[in-house]
């Protein structure tokens, strides 16, 4: 038996570079997996501290409308009601450079019982002026955590300059605090600061609360009808699941990742064992057992596995941090101001990279391993034995496929809106896929073969039909690449058509010529005031946008003043939208948008109940209108309704009407001085801008989806150079005896070349139903399942296109080093091989 | 009395379960602001306004004790001590009603010597937004909703309510006697250095009843407490590490305030000083000479240090002599500093007749880490 381990073994050391690849192929595979669960989960979990680090130790807030509750509410809680464990809070956005930070006002006197912050306070020189008397006697005095201060170069004692409601003001870093990467994206001032700067005297954002239920159910009678006490838990879930969308997003492409790299690795494992089964029938014939040889085997593939899949969990845990950034840099623009975190690397995800590599790893080597261990000693020993039996697999895989496939359809069919549901048939119409590949390839390349014999004779007849009758070899790399190379073209459809109909929507509803907001925050009223007096607008719109929350539900609320005849940017989906707009001005009724509609199974005629500042009022919902805002679309409703309900004068972004929109550059100027004269920093932006900006966002957001893709086409291309290079090492006793026969090495490179192209080819050409079908399912079913937006399907030939050539090429390119090998090697060398 | 202002000021001499709230606060006292005014000159005393806060000074203390009894015997000392500190001269001009250079810190504590407990509280809050303050007519002063304020019908009477996770006390005080003014007509020097004075003023017997909830029980209560007022803008001198504070009430309705200042080197402070206040009210200043104080015995805290623990006071002018017993050996408190204030008993004689008592002591300086990490 150790003999037969050194023999095997000794086989592998002589042949590194197939040795090499199998690690590479099967590290890869890891890694990949590992890489995009990190980074996902990491990003999940960032996610989630930050909204935990605002909430802290709470288990309850008190919150008002849109202008925050009254604080003597606070002192009413701590001076009547008696109770301690509660601490005011103000949150808002503010601009430092370019950094958007959450703009946390606090009472540090509260904060004990629900946050604690260590402060790495350096008192300085001057200790007299204390961290904590500068914090609480100057105004503008911030905290920010280490790491922000490190981005931000800033050090204990800098002044600077932050923009809070478009209004520039000074600020002094009085200390850091030690972040643990919870509350990194926080500026942390006194509440005095925040009410001074956000200019809301009187008022604070929201009450942190630690209560047990008889607490919470006395104090919820007494509160004033503008307030809502709510459980601190619900609200953290309602903004995490208008994030879960785009966690979905995530898994597929995990998913992706998955399945390509389980591809991978079983094609890397199986190699070593096939590139072996003549060694193995020669240790038969000396006398090994069928048991030592199928341990031998399976030792093998363990160690293989392991040493690979830890190497690929540390290529995976580099891999993931690259992600990371892309991946938090898609939260900060959608949702919530999350610190890009460390990488937190859980068991799990390296658990599952390890399992992948080790049980892929043995499944591939297990079937060679039993045939090998099966067979007659003189039988293990020839190729055509192992092909006759894997040629014998294929009809039955590809009626498997089908059947698959089947239940893909009736999964999706069946299953009306869950996500789960979708996720599986995407896996079942890839597996399905999958099994049919082989089928098609033997099919395809007999076909091809007469045709190949016909152009390039012998040679080029051997290459093609070399696909099809070493498919036990080649058939997992084509599938690998297939699956890859489908992806990527149902990914482009899916993004290019929603960016048509992002665009199309945008061209739509930006009808005002020059629009003015701030980042966060509300317009100047004498600034709106002179804005819309200008001598070249002719008509306005405003708009409020305020945050409801009603238990675990969190509603958009758009409050909008339109300009005359602007009905028709704002396309109704289920009504007739003349009989919709005069009740909308008037009445208590609103408008939702699709996604809103869709995830709270609304439509027209039924009713909504929204916390208004009386307490919770219904409202009737008039249709359903079409929305892309990524910032996640609600509720409009008109301005006179909000006014009825909502005790808020309050304007976040006007949009104005020119009488010649192509002086619009100099009107932009012009409130800009206004925004100077107001002391608000407002930006101006034509409608042109802001539909480069949205659309500039919207690629932004798939960035992260683009870079997951071709991670798996990369993963694919090293699996069907491994796969190609396998396979004409293994001919080269046939291309040896080609040479012999006269051909010349250029010859014979065109023909390792035509094969390689072939199995490209092959990869392609399975991967355009697939990649269409794919591209269907996730704009039909992922897509609107996930987000409730309905989007026309655009398919660009070019992608299809783009596609094809990616697989030739990446197989090609695969090809290239055993074509040059077999060009320059001595024919009788080669044929001596073994 | 300077009282805790100094222990919290003295180089850092904070103790807390807390540490961060520690250094906190000890940050936040630590500024050595001259511009502050000084106690240099004596003052006319007007109250009640006087009663009310004098926010221009850097702290200022409103600090009540009692003894207190049900009618089935059992017997409970308290105290509520509110204490102001200004972290800058002038209030800072703003907008938001939060912004204040004003800081409130106020101690609870309930003596149950018949469950042999001693439980304490400690509440931090800023002087603004109603959330800690106080005010002159109607008295009131209060932290969250730990407060002493004056009935609005009768602002003769006092309510004081306040409330731990442990126990609560609502009590009603009336004062007996007039306010006593301590020191030289209220100013009470603390040491050589001019400016280094309090102004100082006792309610040496209030008359309480009300009730104490503790174990789920409700006590009717009754006694005498006693209300230590005093504010300044100074610390202890270099050379002083703590005192020893005594407010006594005897049965012959004659009350002992004495306060003796102990220098790191052992000896006591010649600044050192009391009041004894008569049946009619009238008050005689003891200076250090007149009052001798011997330790009988001491008590070493579990948490390290050791306190004096019983003590014999003699004023010979008075041919006044006294035995003051602790009635819990461990009343030490650990809010942010830790100190012992803790119910006491009397026993003695005043001109031969046997007289007895109870009042409250407070010790500082004597815990050995003081400023544990």
């Amino acid at each position: 038996m150790r003999t037969a381990a050194r023999a095997s073994t000794g086989f592998l050391w002589r042949h590194p570079w197939q040795l090499a690849m199998a690690v590479m192929g099967v590290c890869a595979g890891v890694a990949v997996i590992v890489a995009v669960d990190l980074a996902n989960e990491s990003s999940r979990l960032a996610f989630l501290e930050s909204l935990d680090a605002v909430t802290g130790d709470a288990s309850h807030q008190i919150v008002g409308g849109p202008g925050g509750i009254d604080e003597t509410l606070y002192t009413a809680l701590r001076t009547e009601n008696g109770i301690d464990a509660a601490a005011p809070v103000i949150e808002a956005d503010l601009r430092l450079g370019e950094r958007t930070l959450n703009l946390l006002g606090v009472d540090l006197f509260a904060e004990g019982t629900l946050r604690s912050y260590e402060f790495s306070a350096d008192p300085g020189p001057d200790s007299g002026d204390s961290v904590f008397r500068r914090f609480l006697l100057e105004p503008g005095s911030i905290v920010l955590s280490e790491r922000t201060a490190r981005e931000l170069s800033l050090e204990t004692g800098d002044a600077l300059e932050v923009s809070v409601n478009g209004r520039r003001q000074s600020a002094s870093l009085v200390a850091t605090f030690v972040d643990e990467g919870r509350l990194g994206a926080f500026l942390l001032t006194d509440i005095a600061t925040a009410q001074e700067w956000l200019r809301m005297p009187g008022r604070i954002s929201r009450i942190d609360l630690k209560l047990d239920a008889a607490a919470s159910d006395a104090l919820r009678q007494e509160l004033p009808p503008d307030t809502k006490l709510l459980n601190a838990a619900g609200r953290t879930r309602a903004t995490l699941e208008m994030s879960d969308a785009f966690m979905v997003n995530l898994k597929a492409m995990s998913l992706l990742a998955l399945l390509v790299g389980l591809f991978l690795i079983y094609n890397s494992a199986s190699f070593t064992v096939l590139q072996r089964r003549r060694m193995f029938g020669v240790l038969r014939a000396l006398g090994v057992t069928r048991r030592q040889v199928f341990a031998l085997i399976m030792s093998e593939a363990l160690v293989l596995g392991a040493v690979a899949g830890v190497l690929g969990v540390a290529l995976g845990i580099w891999l993931g941090e690259q992600l990371l950034f892309f991946v938090t840099r898609s939260i900060n623009d959608l949702y919530f101001r999350v610190a890009v975190t460390d990488v937190a690397v859980s068991n799990a995800t390296l658990a599952k990279g390890l399992a992948a590599g080790l049980l892929a790893s043995l499944a591939a080597a297990a079937v060679p391993a039993l045939e090998a261990a099966a067979n007659p000693p003189r039988l293990s020993m020839l190729r055509s034995t192992l092909e006759r039996r894997a040629g014998a697999l294929i009809p039955a895989m590809a009626a498997a496929g089908v059947l698959i496939l089947l239940l893909a359809a009736a999964t999706l069919a069946l299953s009306e809106t869950s996500l789960t549901a979708g996720l599986t048939a995407v896996f079942l119409l890839i597996l399905g896929t999958a099994l049919l590949i082989p089928w098609f390839v033997v099919r395809t390349t007999a076909l091809l073969a007469p045709l190949a014999d016909r152009i390039g004779g012998v040679a080029a007849r051997l290459a093609v039909a070399g696909i099809g009758t070493s498919l036990s070899r080649t058939g997992v790399a084509i599938i690998a690449l297939a699956v890859a190379v489908s992806a990527s073209i149902g990914v482009s459809v899916m993004v290019d058509s929603f960016r048509g109909s992002v665009s199309q929507w945008l061209d739509r509803t930006l009808q005002a010529d020059i629009y003015v907001g701030l980042p966060d925050g509300g317009l100047d009223a004498g600034l709106v005031a002179a804005a819309v007096a200008l001598d070249e607008v002719v008509a306005y719109s405003t708009a409020r946008r305020i945050l409801l929350v009603s238990g675990e539900r969190q509603t958009r609320l758009n409050a909008l003043k339109m300009a005359p005849d602007a009905y028709g940017g704002t396309e109704i989906l289920d009504a007739n939208p003349r009989d919709v707009w005069p009740r909308w001005e008037t009445q208590d009724a609103v408008l939702v948008s699709e996604p809103y509609a869709w995830r709270y199974g609304l439509a027209a005629g039924d009713d909504l109940s929204l916390a208004t500042d009386q307490g919770e009022r219904v409202f009737r919902v008039l249709a359903v209108y079409q929305s892309y805002d990524l910032n996640g679309s609600g509720v409009m409703l008109s301005r006179q309704t909000y006014d009825r309900h909502w005790r808020d004068a309050g304007i976040d972004s006007i949009g104005l009407y020119l009488t010649d929109e192509r002086a619009a550059a100099a009107t932009i100027q012009r409130i800009e001085q206004l925004g100077t004269d107001f002391g608000q920093q407002v930006f101006v932006s034509s409608n042109v801008d802001i539909r480069a900006l949205s659309l500039s966002i919207f690629d932004r957001t798939f960035v992260i989806t683009d870079i997951l893709y071709w991670l798996a086409i990369g993963v694919a291309v090293i699996g069907i150079l491994g796969a190609m290079l396998a396979l004409q090492l293994e001919r080269s006793r046939e291309l040896g005896l080609l040479r012999a026969l006269g051909m010349t090495p250029r010859q014979l490179a065109g023909s390792i070349t035509l094969q390689t192209a072939t199995a490209g080819l092959m990869s392609g050409l399975a991967s355009i139903p697939l990649g269409i079908a794919m591209a269907w399912v996730l704009i039909d079913v992922i897509n609107r399942r996930a987000f409730g937006w309905k989007i026309a399907i655009d398919i660009d030939p070019g992608y299809i296109a783009a596609g094809l050539m990616l697989a030739l090429g990446a197989a090609v390119a695969a090809g290239l080093y055993p074509a040059w090998r077999a060009g320059t090697s001595e024919p009788a060398l080669a044929m001596r091989e073994e | 009395m300077l009282r805790l202002f100094c222990v919290l000021l003295a180089a850092g001499l904070v103790h807390s379960a807390s540490a961060q709230e520690a250094s906190r606060l000890a940050e936040l006292l630590g500024s050595g602001d001259r511009a502050f005014p000084r106690v240099t000159t004596a003052r006319e005393f007007d109250f009640p306004a006087d009663h009310g806060p004098h926010p221009e000074y850097r702290n200022e203390w409103w600090y009540v004790t009692g003894n207190l009894d049900d009618p089935g015997g059992r017997r409970f000392g308290f105290e509520l001590t509110i204490f102001r500190f200004a972290l800058a001269p002038t209030p800072p001009r703003s907008d938001s009603a939060w912004r204040s250079n004003q800081v409130y810190i106020a101690h609870l504590a309930l003596t149950d010597p018949d469950g042999e407990r001693f439980l304490t509280a400690e509440k931090v809050s800023r002087g603004a937004a109603g959330l800690a303050g106080a005010a002159a007519e109607p008295f009131s002063v209060w932290v969250d909703d730990w407060r002493i304020e004056a009935q609005t019908d009768n602002p003769d009477i006092w309510r004081l309510t306040a409330a731990s996770d442990e126990f609560s006390l609502a009590l009603e005080l009336r004062s007996a006697k007039p306010p006593v003014l301590n020191g030289d007509a209220g100013l009470s020097r603390k040491s050589d250095e001019a400016g280094n004075a309090s102004y100082y003023y006792s309610m040496t017997r209030l008359e309480t009843a009300g009730e104490i909830r503790l174990d789920g029980r409700v006590f009717s209560v009754s006694g005498a407490s006693w209300l230590d007022r005093e504010w300044s803008s100074s610390a202890l001198a270099a050379d002083q590490i703590g005192w020893d504070w005594f407010a006594l009430q005897l049965d012959n309705n004659y009350e002992l305030m004495f306060y003796s200042l102990r220098r790191r080197d052992g000896s006591q402070d010649p600044n050192s000083s009391g009041t004894l206040t008569a049946a009619d009210g009238s008050a005689v200043k003891l200076g250090a000479d007149a009052l001798r104080l011997d330790v009988l015995d001491t008590w070493d805290s579990p948490a390290g240090g050791t306190y004096p623990a019983r003590w014999r006071i003699e004023v010979p002018d008075e041919a006044l002599e006294l035995e003051i017993v602790p009635v819990l050996a461990n009343q030490e408190l650990f809010t942010t500093v830790r100190y012992w204030e803790g119910a006491v008993d009397v026993r003695g004689t005043a001109r031969g007749r046997p007289v007895s008592g109870r009042g409250y002591v407070e010790l500082t300086g004597y815990a050995e880490d003081e400023n544990p990490q």
